[in-house]
């Protein structure tokens, strides 16, 4: 079976691929910040090939680490999935004013940028060995729709907003970079979830955007290299 | 007689918008880390009236604050925000220095966003109302021509920096069109510049040269927009 190497599994959509993964018969590494108290995620692992490892994305020694540690495993989708809104990682809040014009949270910005940005590219800097080994060679990069500078019809967000759109840079040049060694990246959008990231008032269900991304993630083929795809299977605009 | 504040003004294309926006006769305050290192922008505040020299660093957002304070009440009807660099090579796949790429998303997008907030009412009270932030046609997340292959090398930081960057001017032009300022994107070009290097297409003047009447027709119907120095669009 597949191996996936999963990051921010502990919780929201990470935590459902994990589970829809795992039921597949799929390999799992899956990754979080205090392993100690994902309960769900052990309790998946309990019944699943599910391998968890602690790992903050935003310390790039340890990522390094993790990398030595599983060297020899070949990873056939390598999902850099964590990713933050906003630098104290509440849960979303419509009247938070840390990312609005006039009170931007300057030093949040940069966290946010580590992590949904420069983590992702370090992920991959690292772990390209294991995923150029395996058979499906690919990078699945957790995007959003507001990283769609066309797509932007509202503005606000800016700090997550940018963050996204520099990561989809990140998608379309390691595309290219990574071309000759037939591995596949792809930003991905999850619709707007029920997550603690996309509010309570959101239009999906987790159960729905992460049946989604499975079938989207088991279906990647080479020519979808560079694309931002949306969990129901469409492509969206920069 | 309008008014530009333009950063990075010490060299290369903002030295070139100082003395451009000079000869066109507007008031230019003109901004740059080390002015006492500045010989060819001093050298035009000599011989200009209309133009003064200001020390800043725009990654020094306490700095930026006290310039706002200090031009408080001065309409400014183009801000110009110049400043920006390519950051550190290499910067290849493999080669990426994470300090370096935080420091060029620090000068590159998040000083922008400061300089916005902070000079946003003295735009407001110029006639013109423009925000021109210098982009790059290599911000281009759909860029057909190879992206991650510009002209000089992958390019991580500076690429996601600047595709960041336009990010910021559709989130601003949403926020700020109400008060009727405009915030367009520019891509100057392939310019002979510390940054675009000695093989380039264009000399700093021969840019400005396209960029200056292109930015003098922008109005509220540009904002958010991301226009190429000869005035197509880049695509997103």
């Amino acid at each position: 079976m597949p191996t996936l190497l999963m990051t921010g599994a502990n919780r929201g959509l990470g935590l459902g691929m994990t589970g829809l993964f795992a039921d597949a018969g799929w390999t799992i590494h899956a990754c979080c910040r205090k392993p100690d108290a994902a309960d769900e995620l052990k309790a998946i692992a309990d019944k699943g090939d599910v391998h968890i490892h602690a790992l903050d994305v935003g310390d790039f020694a340890a990522i390094e680490s993790l990398a030595a540690e599983l060297k020899g495993t070949a990873i056939d989708v390598l999902f850099n999935n964590a990713g933050i809104m906003n630098a104290t990682q509440k849960s979303f809040d419509p009247t938070d004013t840390s990312d609005a014009f006039g009170n931007l949270d300057f030093d949040g910005w940069m966290q946010i940028l580590r992590i949904n940005v420069m983590a992702p590219a370090r992920m991959t800097e690292c772990f390209v060995g294991h995923v150029a080994a395996s058979d499906r060679k690919t990078i699945c990069n957790m995007s959003s729709i507001m990283g769609s500078i066309g797509g932007n019809d509202s503005g606000s967000w800016y700090a997550y907003r940018t963050s996204k759109a520099a990561l989809n840079m990140v998608t379309r040049s390691l595309a290219a970079d990574l071309k000759d060694q037939d591995i596949t990246v792809v930003s991905l959008h999850p619709g707007w979830v029920r997550t603690s990231m996309g509010g309570p008032s959101a239009a999906l269900s987790p159960e729905e955007s992460v049946s989604g991304l499975f079938e989207v993630v088991s279906g990647i083929k080479p020519e979808n290299s560079g694309e931002l795809i949306c969990w129901d299977g469409g492509t969206l605009p920069w | 007689m309008p008014t530009i504040l333009v950063t990075g003004s010490n060299k290369g294309l903002g030295l070139a918008f100082a003395q451009g926006y000079t000869a066109e006769g507007w008031k230019v305050i003109a901004t740059c880390r080390t002015p006492g290192a500045a010989d060819e922008l001093n050298a035009l505040a000599a011989a200009n009236d209309s133009v003064e020299v200001h020390g800043l660093d725009v990654d020094d957002f306490g700095a930026i604050e006290i310039l706002g304070k200090q031009l408080s009440g001065t309409p400014i009807d183009l801000l110009l925000n110049n400043a920006g660099f390519k950051g550190p090579a290499p910067q290849g796949f493999g080669q990426v220095d994470y300090e370096g790429w935080a420091g060029v998303f620090h000068t590159n997008v998040l000083a922008v966003m400061k300089m916005t907030e902070t000079f946003a009412d003295h735009v407001a009270l110029s006639d013109k109302k423009l925000i021109v932030n210098v982009s790059s046609g290599l911000s281009s997340v759909a860029n057909k021509n190879g992206p991650g292959r510009g002209p000089f090398g992958e390019l991580y930081l500076y690429r996601t920096s600047k595709s960041a960057l336009n990010m910021l001017t559709k989130c601003l032009s949403f926020d700020l069109i109400d008060r009727g300022i405009a915030v367009v994107g520019i891509g100057p070009g392939w310019v002979r510049t510390a940054l675009g290097g000695p093989t380039a297409k264009f000399s700093p003047e021969e840019s400005i040269a396209n960029c200056i009447p292109l930015i003098e027709k922008f109005g509220p119907d540009d904002a958010g927009k991301l226009y190429l120095y000869d005035g197509s669009e880049i695509p997103w």
